[in-house]
C-alpha cells in the first residue's frame, strides 16, 4: 500500500548539531503544532515561543476525506451481511491509523474494506453495486496514500488541502471513467462464458506487465 | 515506459540541489494488480461475474499508476523575510511564494522551505503541498525565530507528484529575495572575571605584589630622595622624625585572549532545545571582552576550532565593534559546527606564537574531552596563566549522561590541581554567579 512511499521529509533544520552520550545535538527542527497566527512581528515580551516540531501525522482534510469515501465502500457492500463487516472492521483501522499517523494501520484498514468488496462480490451482491464498492476502496485507498505520503513530508500542521482536494478529485475522475467502461463492456457481453472475461483480464494485466519492462 | 523507470532509483535520503531532479517511483499502487487477480480468480471460481467487474476497475487504477510520467516542474520561488536584520530572540515572519511558470497543471506539489540550521521555527510550518494551474501562485508563511549568526536560506526543496501519485520528481530551487537573516546581539557589559596575576606596564585594575602607588597598602619603607610627599608617612615622621614611605600594591592591567573552544565537540547543550555550550560561551565572551575594555585591560579573541578566527589584543571602540561583529557573524563562532577538518596541534602551535609574552588566557570551553585540557595544560606551562570558564552541557538523564558529567568534573578537577582556575558554569546559572562561588576557592 503506502508503504513503498519511502522519501523522507526533507530537511528544514533538522537537528544538525553533534550529539555525544552526554549531551543532545542542537538545532531546530522545523514544523509545527499551530498555524502561527498573530506572531507577526512582536517582538518577544517575556516567554520565548516553543519551538515547534515536524508532525507527521496525515492531516485532518486526508483523514476526513478518506474516511468518507470508505463509508461509501462499506455502504455498498451492505446487501451481504458478513462483508459489511469486514469492510467496516478495515473503515475503522483506516480512519483511527490515519488519525494517530500509524501507516502499518492505514494499510490493514486498505486491505479490510478490499477484503469487504471481495466477500460482497463472492456473496452475489448485484454488480452495479460492487462496482461502487470496488471504486470507492480504491479512492480510499489513493486518498489514504496521499494523507500519509503528505504527513510524512509536509507535516500536520501545514495546509495541504488544496493538495488532497485536487488528488482526490483526480482519483474520483479516474474510477469513474473506469466504472462507466468496465460497466458497459460487462453489460455488452452479459451471458458469455466467466472464464473468457476472466481470460482477457488476464490478458491486459500481463499486456500491462510487458509495457512495464 | 517512462526513462525514469529504466534508471537506479536515486537514494531515498538524498537531497536534491539546485539544478538537479531526481525522480522516484512511490510504489503507491503496488499490489493493486496482485488484488484485482485475486478478485478475478475468485469471480472465475464462485462463477460471479461482478468480481471480474472488481478486477477491471483494479487494473485501471493498475494502469493509470503505469502510465505515470514525472511532472514537468517549473516554478518560480520568492522569499520575502520581515526584516532581514533583527536581535536574538526576535519572532521574524518569512513569506514564500511559488508560482507555476510551465504550462502544464502540477496537481501535487510540495515544498520544504530550507530553514537555516541554526533557527527555530516558532509557528506556523516552513513547509506546504499545494495544487498550481500555469501562472497562478501561492504564499505560505511562518515564524523563526531569530539566534545569534549571520543565517543562509538554503533552496526550497520541491517535490512534485501528477494526479497518480506513482511517480514523484524533486529539485531544488533557490528562491528570489531575501535568503540571509543577520542577527548581532549587543555586548553587554558582564561582570568581571577577576585576572590572573600577569600583568603589562600600564596602569589597571589587576593588584599585583609589587609595591607603588596604588590603594590597598603593601609595605613601608625607607624614605628615599624623590620619593612623592603625599606618600610619606607623616605620622610617623613626627612620632619618631624619621621618614617612611607608604608603599601600595601597584594596579596594572593585563593582556587578556579569550579563547572559545568552537571545535565540533564543543557543540554541546543538556537537551535539544537548551542553547548550545559554544553559544553559552560566545555569550560570555562577549560580556567579559566589554568589562575586561573598560577596565582598561587589553582584550584579544580567538576561536579554538575550524575557521580559527584571531584578533589581536588591543583596545578602543573599534576594537570592540570588531569583536561584537566577529562573535555574531563570523563563521568561526557560527551556532552549528562547522564542517571543516580542524588539526588542534597545528593551531595550538600557531596560537602559542600568536600570543604576546605577556598574555593570560581565557579559555571558554565545555571540558568534554581530554585534549582541551591538556591544550589548556600547555599554554598554561608556556606562560600563559589560563583560567578556564567551563559552560556545562551535561545532562544527567541516562547512565551515559551521568558518566559523561562525572568524567567531566573530573577533568575540572585534574586542570585544578595543576593550578589552572575553572569557572564551572551550569546552565542557567548567571556567569557572576558561578564566578563567586570559584573564586572562593582562589587565592592570591
Amino acid at each position: 500500500m503506502s508503504r513503498g512511499e519511502r522519501t523522507e521529509p526533507p530537511g528544514a533544520g533538522e537537528p544538525t548539531g553533534s550529539t555525544a552520550t552526554d549531551a543532545t545535538g542542537v538545532g531546530g527542527d522545523g514544523t509545527a503544532g499551530r498555524p502561527g497566527e498573530g506572531e507577526r512581528g512582536e517582538p518577544t515580551g517575556g516567554a520565548a515561543p516553543e519551538t515547534v516540531r515536524l508532525d507527521p501525522r496525515p492531516s485532518e482534510t486526508g483523514t476526513a476525506l478518506a474516511g468518507l469515501v470508505g463509508l461509501v465502500a462499506v455502504v455498498t457492500q451492505a446487501a451481504a451481511g458478513p462483508a459489511v463487516v469486514v469492510g467496516g472492521v478495515g473503515l475503522l483501522a483506516l480512519v483511527v491509523g490515519l488519525g494517530r499517523g500509524a501507516d502499518r494501520l492505514v494499510s490493514l484498514g486498505v486491505l479490510g474494506l478490499i477484503l469487504g468488496v471481495l466477500v460482497a462480490g463472492a456473496l452475489g451482491t448485484p454488480a452495479e453495486l460492487l462496482v461502487v464498492s470496488a471504486a470507492a476502496s480504491a479512492v480510499a485507498w489513493d486518498v489514504a496514500a496521499q494523507a500519509v505520503s503528505l504527513g510524512e513530508q509536509v507535516g500536520r500542521a501545514a495546509d495541504t488541502a488544496r493538495a488532497e482536494l485536487v488528488h482526490a478529485a483526480g482519483s474520483t475522475l479516474v474510477a469513474t471513467v473506469a466504472v462507466t467502461a468496465a460497466y458497459l463492456v460487462f453489460r455488452t457481453v452479459a451471458g458469455g462464458p466467466v472464464l473468457a472475461l476472466a481470460l482477457l483480464l488476464l490478458g491486459a494485466i500481463l499486456l500491462a506487465s510487458v509495457l512495464r519492462g | 515506459m517512462s526513462e525514469a523507470r529504466g534508471r537506479d532509483e536515486p537514494d531515498p535520503g538524498r537531497r536534491a540541489t539546485p539544478g538537479e531532479t531526481l525522480d522516484r517511483e512511490t510504489h503507491r499502487w503496488r499490489g493493486v494488480n496482485a488484488l484485482s487477480l485475486a478478485a478475478g480468480a475468485l469471480g472465475v471460481l464462485l462463477g460471479q461475474p461482478a468480481l471480474l467487474l472488481v478486477a477491471v476497475v483494479g487494473v485501471a487504477f493498475g494502469g493509470f499508476a503505469l502510465a505515470a510520467r514525472p511532472p514537468d516542474v517549473r516554478v518560480e520561488l520568492s522569499r520575502e523575510l520581515e526584516r532581514t536584520a533583527a536581535g536574538p530572540e526576535e519572532p521574524i515572519r518569512v513569506t514564500v511564494t511559488v508560482r507555476n511558470a510551465g504550462d502544464s497543471l502540477l496537481p501535487d506539489i510540495r515544498l520544504v522551505d530550507g530553514v537555516p540550521d541554526a533557527l527555530d521555527v516558532v509557528g506556523g510550518s516552513p513547509r506546504t503541498a499545494t495544487a498550481l494551474r500555469p501562472g497562478k501562485a501561492a504564499t505560505f508563511s511562518y515564524t523563526v525565530r531569530a539566534a545569534r549568526g549571520d543565517h543562509e536560506f538554503d533552496p526550497v526543496t520541491v517535490l512534485a507528484r501528477g494526479f497518480s501519485g506513482a511517480i514523484e520528481r524533486e529539485t531544488a530551487v533557490r528562491a528570489r529575495g531575501d535568503d540571509r537573516l543577520a542577527c548581532t546581539p549587543r555586548l553587554d557589559v558582564g561582570d568581571p572575571l577577576p585576572l590572573r596575576g600577569l600583568t603589562t606596564g600600564y596602569t589597571g585594575r589587576v593588584v599585583t605584589d609589587t609595591g607603588g602607588p596604588g590603594t590597598e597598602f603593601h609595605a613601608v619603607r625607607e624614605y628615599r630622595p624623590g620619593d612623592p610627599l603625599s606618600r610619606i608617612d607623616w605620622k610617623r615622621a613626627a612620632r619618631t622624625g624619621e621618614y617612611a614611605t607608604l608603599e601600595f600594591r601597584r594596579e596594572r592591567a593585563a593582556t587578556v585572549v579569550l579563547l572559545v573552544d568552537t571545535r565540533e565537540t564543543a557543540y554541546l547543550a543538556p537537551d535539544a532545545d537548551a542553547p548550545s555550550a559554544v553559544e553559552r560561551s560566545v555569550a560570555a565572551a562577549g560580556e567579559l571582552f566589554t568589562s575586561l575594555l573598560s577596565t582598561g585591560d587589553r582584550v584579544g579573541l580567538g576561536a579554538f576550532g575550524p575557521g580559527a578566527y584571531w584578533l589581536a589584543p588591543g583596545a578602543g571602540e573599534g576594537h570592540r565593534a570588531r569583536a561584537r561583529s566577529a562573535l555574531a557573524t563570523d563563521g568561526a563562532f557560527a551556532p552549528t559546527p562547522r564542517e571543516e577538518p580542524f588539526f588542534p596541534g597545528l593551531e595550538l602551535r600557531r596560537l602559542r606564537r600568536r600570543l604576546p609574552a605577556d598574555a593570560q588566557v581565557v579559555l571558554f570551553s565545555p571540558l568534554c574531552d581530554d585534549y582541551v585540557v591538556r591544550a589548556a595544560r600547555r599554554l598554561d606551562a608556556y606562560g600563559h596563566p589560563v583560567t578556564v570558564v567551563s559552560p556545562d552541557p551535561t545532562a544527567d538523564g541516562s547512565a551515559g549522561e551521568t558518566l559523561a558529567r562525572i568524567e567531566r568534573r573530573l577533568r575540572c578537577s585534574r586542570l585544578r590541581e595543576v593550578g589552572l582556575r575553572v569557572v564551572d558554569w551550569r546552565p542557567g546559572e548567571h556567569l557572576g554567579a558561578a564566578v563567586a562561588a570559584a573564586q572562593a576557592r582562589w587565592s592570591g
